[in-house]
């Protein structure tokens, strides 16, 4: 596309909206820029599972052919581990991509995560608005899901974008024969089913724990966290975390008190 | 991986060149190099819903969840008649001790509460389990340090009131307590075989069926009653009730309603000063090329 110029015009992201606020920040748009990454998940990866905790036998057998092992809790460190990897190369691409243009950072920035081929594969697609700060020389580059008004009052509210950040672990649980002990009628109504807990909150914890650690002091705003459970003998609880890491540049808060309003909206 | 960069926009190089920052970009700009403030936080919540926490002295400190996991024992769900009492039990104990372990979490970051609480609940037959997540709030500190929010929490509260209800609820004097839930699960009573059949061809009222439902009303209202009165709230705000067969039991209704018990902390209710606001951003009709049909 060129303009009557001749010369390249900008494309981005940003709705019309988005445009507009961006613009009344001196920030201007310079390109949609993306990062890719594609990449397969070793063959062992989701069958490994560094144990963190054991279940003995409820009814106290051990040993036996007929018995099933122990359950157990664990983390897969290496699926999470490649997913990790595939979020940050595609995110060091985009990165690239806007230093290349002289940007000072990326606004409105999306995210896709997902299995091209099959299971064993992972594909993470960042793409989002390259945008300059006009009249101002290059720093650090940030990148931000946050764009247009959101954006405008972010910094008006006294902070500053940092980066996009993303978090996950999944936890796996073998119930073993303890399941089946619950099951039973020995069990009353209300018992804590501890493996179906710890696995649930380990998931959570750890991957809230990783964010914590990724963000470095900063804070994390904007987050979607979200849990999702495969049920088999072996129970595996996803849980990503992703959001915008903002840092805070001035202790006040201009900000107007709210006011309770009523709409004469039909 | 670096392919070459694009050529960089006439727009970007005509506007680089007649740089207006305004207020904002200027605010921006000063950012680069500065300095961080303050301390790091997690939350859910969505800008606006920050900023309007900041506005009555609360920030975010950290996202809190905690799932809860009960068993109900096999055979309950068959055929019977009356309360279903494991699962009312089983409710009532994996409901509270998600409720406790997020409060230990809040305690734990040092907030005075947790706002904007999902709660999902899985009733499965065999299994409840039930996940709460939330944004653990603190008080917000001025440049001297001093907090500005006016009440004192023993236990972290938690409610799952939105930022906004949070902040027009406490503009009025009034405060959330606490989560609280009532449930209650009832197996409808059969028609006999005669009635059935009597009745086949006929439109009539399943009447077993409308007394169950208000059977386990009156079960599930009652004991969310209690839990208001032992979180000494004194009214309950958001409730969402559920009252339908089980999926995987028909014949069991269940009735469940969760909800935030809130009380009048402040000496008197406020009165809302509102501001009357037209929009002018209605849709505007305009021509349908199918009025000319």
């Amino acid at each position: 596309m060129t303009d009557t110029d001749g010369r390249s015009a900008f494309d981005s992201g940003l709705t019309t909206p988005d445009f507009a606020a961006c613009l009344s920040m001196g920030l201007q748009p310079v390109a949609l820029v993306q990062g890719f990454y594609v990449g397969q998940l070793g063959a062992w990866s989701s069958y490994r599972a560094n144990a963190v905790h054991t279940y003995p036998c409820p009814w106290g057998w051990r040993g036996t052919n007929e018995h099933p092992p122990p359950g157990w809790l664990g983390t897969q460190d290496a699926v999470d581990e490649a997913w990790a990897t595939a979020f940050a190369t595609a995110h060091q691409r985009m990165v690239q991509e806007a230093e290349g243009l002289g940007a000072h950072g990326v606004a409105g920035v999306q995210v896709e995560m997902g299995h091209p081929a099959s299971e064993q594969s992972t594909e993470v697609h960042l793409y989002g608005t390259a945008v300059r700060l006009a009249g101002t020389a290059p720093g650090s580059l940030w990148t931000t899901r946050i764009a247009g008004h959101k954006l405008a009052k972010l910094v008006e509210a006294g902070y500053a974008p940092v980066s996009v950040l993303y978090a996950r672990c999944t936890a796996a649980m073998y119930e073993g024969c303890y399941m089946e002990h619950y099951g039973s009628n020995m069990v009353p109504a209300g018992t804590a089913l501890t493996p179906v807990q710890d696995v649930h909150n380990l998931a959570r914890t750890r991957a809230l724990q990783q964010a914590w650690q990724l963000a470095g002091g900063h804070s994390l705003y904007d987050v979607e966290l979200s849990a999702h459970e495969g049920e088999g003998q072996t129970m595996y609880v996803t849980c990503q975390v992703l959001g915008s890491l903002v840092r805070r540049v001035r202790p006040t808060l201009p900000l107007a008190t709210p006011v309770s309003t009523v709409a004469l909206r039909d | 991986m670096t392919d070459a960069p694009a050529p960089r926009s006439a727009f970007a190089d005509r506007a680089h060149q007649e740089a207006d920052l305004g207020e904002l970009g200027r605010l921006l700009a000063q950012a680069h190099g500065a300095g961080d403030i303050g301390r790091g936080c997690t939350s859910h919540l969505s800008l606006d819903e920050v900023l309007l926490l900041h506005a009555v002295g609360l920030e975010p400190a950290s996202v809190v969840t905690s799932t809860s996991a009960v068993t109900v024992p096999p055979g309950v769900w068959t055929w019977n008649t009356g309360q279903v009492q494991e699962a009312d039990y089983a409710f009532a104990e994996a409901f509270g001790v998600t409720r406790d372990q997020l409060r230990v979490q809040a305690k734990q970051v040092g907030a005075l509460g947790v706002v904007t609480v999902d709660i999902e609940l899985r009733l499965d037959p065999h299994r409840f389990v039930i996940t709460m997540m939330g944004t653990a709030v603190r008080a917000a500190t001025d440049e001297h340090g001093n907090a500005h929010f006016p009440v004192r929490y023993p236990t972290p509260f938690l409610c799952d009131l939105s930022a906004r209800d949070f902040v027009v609820l406490s503009r009025s004097g009034w405060y959330p307590i606490d989560l609280v839930a009532g449930a209650s699960f009832v197996h409808a009573p059969r028609r006999g075989l005669g009635a059935a059949i009597g009745q086949a061809t006929q439109n009539v009222e399943l009447t077993p069926m409308t007394e169950t439902l208000y059977a386990a009303r009156e079960l599930a209202m009652g004991r969310l009653q209690q839990e208001i009165g032992r979180v000494q709230g004194t009214g309950l705000l958001d409730v969402r009730v559920v009252d339908r067969p089980m999926g995987f039991a028909h014949h069991v209704i269940r009735f469940t309603a969760v909800g935030t018990a809130v009380k009048l902390l402040a000496e008197a209710h406020v009165h809302p000063e509102l501001e009357m606001v037209v929009p002018v951003d209605d849709r505007v009709a305009a021509f349908d090329a199918r009025n000319l049909d």
